[in-house]
């Protein structure tokens, strides 16, 4: 169950996507996501499909890997798609007592559900190519105008690794703490709602208390190396732009020219 | 299906490998190779430095893992078998993980304690009774029982969450790293602790260890892996032989072995292959007495 998230994880391999400067992907990232919303035809998809799975191609990343942080989501994904099926008015094209189904509400049960999957598909593409520490700095870096307003941004990108920097050891924790009940015979699969939910209690709690145990180790460990957040920190690796970021940056303009110009005339 | 007629009871390991991430750049093979036969009632130290795959292939026996490739027999019958139900095999297999303690959550030590027995769905009297029983033979005392888990010490807890394994009477006790982290006092009290039961209860107990010192003196067998490998599997005294070998798997041979060897480089004779104080040093005396003789 929990070995399937993928979301927050870096998968290391050697590519342009990996190599290149995390503020460009961040942005990059966030035209697509914008990008995502720009159309509503098929040839959009087309262009964006393109687009996704181009970058899957040459991020090296086995496809079946990112596709499993599907897994997570597909219950909403199957909502997504059957209110949008079914509460779309519309003419109906199928009718049978209070169900009614219309042309328009298949396509936008369809479109909102690849939109959600590409959405999903595109996020994890960049935590999977930028490790948490580069994503922290391309955020920091990115948000630093923002100290203009008093906002601390240091903090919170500390904030922000450390987070990320957990996921994949809180998921071991649990995944830890999910065999040794079972070892116990709790059984997570089987028995009424109650009982499942009586086992999840099990995984629950000692997960929480580890988590407290781990935040408080970790203050006391910053605290121990007087870390003081804030401007007079240096980084060991400034980000610096290169040709590839710019190269990246001309990909992405024109992806989002192609996908403006195929909505506004073509179709 | 019928197991293997005649066949002495306990378990067999079978060839087995275990590969995590197949087809990732975060695949990486565990174990390989293994083949193991245990009797009922052996006492047997699983020995390994950290990362050797120990905790990886006792997960494989009470079905927490599923071999790559390879099987385990219990009692004669192969545990991936489509009807072989993996839930019963751990009530009868039961698995002490690294750090036990934080496995606990229920509000009260017996409570704890009741939820693997609970979970087996025996009626609660029996529930409590074996509650009862394995907190009472992990040593935890009665004034504790409504205690919170979470406000016992390191090695109480420990009991507590051995006690919880116990109490689903399991046939064979498998600890991974029983003593890691607890104080000395704390380390005898749960080694003696698993030789009683041993003894008591006529159980097979497999303790995953990196430290010889302590399974030299309390196991009649030592299993020692080696980066996903069985290096040994013989009598301590005869592992302990191997002693370059084992220090260079990462492994500290218990002390008197080293002690033999530097007498021995002194020119002291020692043949044997001693592995308890008493022996050495009976035998230091009587080397002690042959060389005042010569003068």
């Amino acid at each position: 169950m929990l070995r399937d998230i993928t979301i927050g994880q870096y998968y290391p391999a050697k590519s342009i996507l990996h190599k290149l400067d995390p503020r460009a992907k961040v942005m990059i990232t966030l035209a697509y996501l914008i990008s995502l919303f720009l159309f509503k035809s098929f040839l959009g998809y087309a262009v964006v499909t393109l687009f996704l799975f181009g970058m899957i191609r040459i991020s090296r990343i086995p496809f079946r890997f990112i596709v499993k942080g599907l897994r997570t989501v597909v219950i909403l994904l199957v909502f997504t798609a059957v209110f949008n099926i079914l509460w779309t008015p519309g003419i109906p094209v199928f009718e049978w007592r209070f169900i009614r189904i219309s042309e328009q509400g298949i396509r936008t049960g369809i479109f909102m559900s690849m939109r959600l999957i590409y959405l999903i598909l595109g996020s994890s593409l960049l935590t999977l190519t930028t490790t948490p520490n580069q994503l922290t700095d391309a955020f920091e870096s990115l948000m630093s105008p923002l100290k203009v307003f008093k906002v601390p941004v240091h903090d919170f990108a500390m904030m922000m690794s450390l987070a990320l920097r957990f996921i994949p050891i809180l998921i071991e924790e649990a995944n830890r703490i999910i065999s040794a009940q079972s070892a116990r015979g709790a059984d997570f699969e089987e028995g009424n709602l109650f009982k499942r939910m009586r086992a999840m209690i099990s995984i629950l709690v000692p997960l929480l208390v580890s988590v407290a145990k781990r935040s408080d180790d970790l203050a006391m460990a910053m605290e121990a190396r007087c870390y003081r957040g804030g401007d007079t920190r240096t980084k060991m690796k400034p980000l610096n732009y290169q040709r590839a970021d710019t190269l990246a940056f001309g990909v992405c303009g024109v992806y989002l020219a192609v996908l403006i110009v195929f909505n506004r005339f073509v179709w | 299906m019928e197991g293997l007629k005649g066949v002495k009871m306990g378990i067999i390991i079978h060839e087995l490998e275990h590969t995590y991430g197949k087809g990732t750049v975060f695949e990486k093979t565990a174990i390989s190779d293994i083949n193991i036969k245990i009797d009922d009632g052996e006492l047997i130290g699983l020995i390994g430095h950290t990362g050797s795959g120990k905790s990886t292939l006792i997960q494989h026996l009470n079905g927490l893992l599923k071999a790559t490739s390879g099987t385990v027999y219990y009692n004669g019958q192969d545990i991936y078998d489509r009807d072989y139900s993996l839930k019963k095999l751990r009530t009868k297999v039961g698995l002490v993980f690294h750090d036990p303690e934080r496995q606990l959550f229920e509000a009260s030590v017996l409570e704890d304690v009741r939820f693997g027995p609970k979970n087996m769905g025996i009626d609660n009297l029996h529930v409590d009774l074996r509650a009862y029983e394995a907190l009472k033979q992990a040593g935890i005392e009665e004034k504790y029982h409504d205690a919170s888990p979470f406000a016992l010490s390191g090695g109480q807890k420990r009991r507590v969450a051995i006690a919880g394994v116990l109490a689903m009477e399991p046939k064979v006790l498998i600890l991974d790293e029983p003593t890691a982290g607890l104080d000395p006092k704390g380390r005898d009290e749960i080694l003696s602790l698993i030789h009683k039961l041993h003894d008591e209860k006529k159980i097979t107990v497999i303790i995953a260890s990196h430290n010889m010192e302590e399974m030299a003196r309390h196991v009649g067998r030592i299993i020692v892996m080696n980066q996903g490998r069985i290096a040994f599997d013989d009598l301590p005294k005869n592992v302990f032989a191997h002693g370059r070998e084992l220090e260079q798997m990462g492994l500290m041979p218990p002390e008197i072995t080293r002690i033999i060897k530097r007498l021995k480089n002194l020119g002291i004779p020692f043949e044997g292959t001693e592995i308890t104080v008493e022996e050495v040093k009976k035998r230091i005396l009587s080397a002690a007495g042959n060389l005042r003789e010569r003068g």
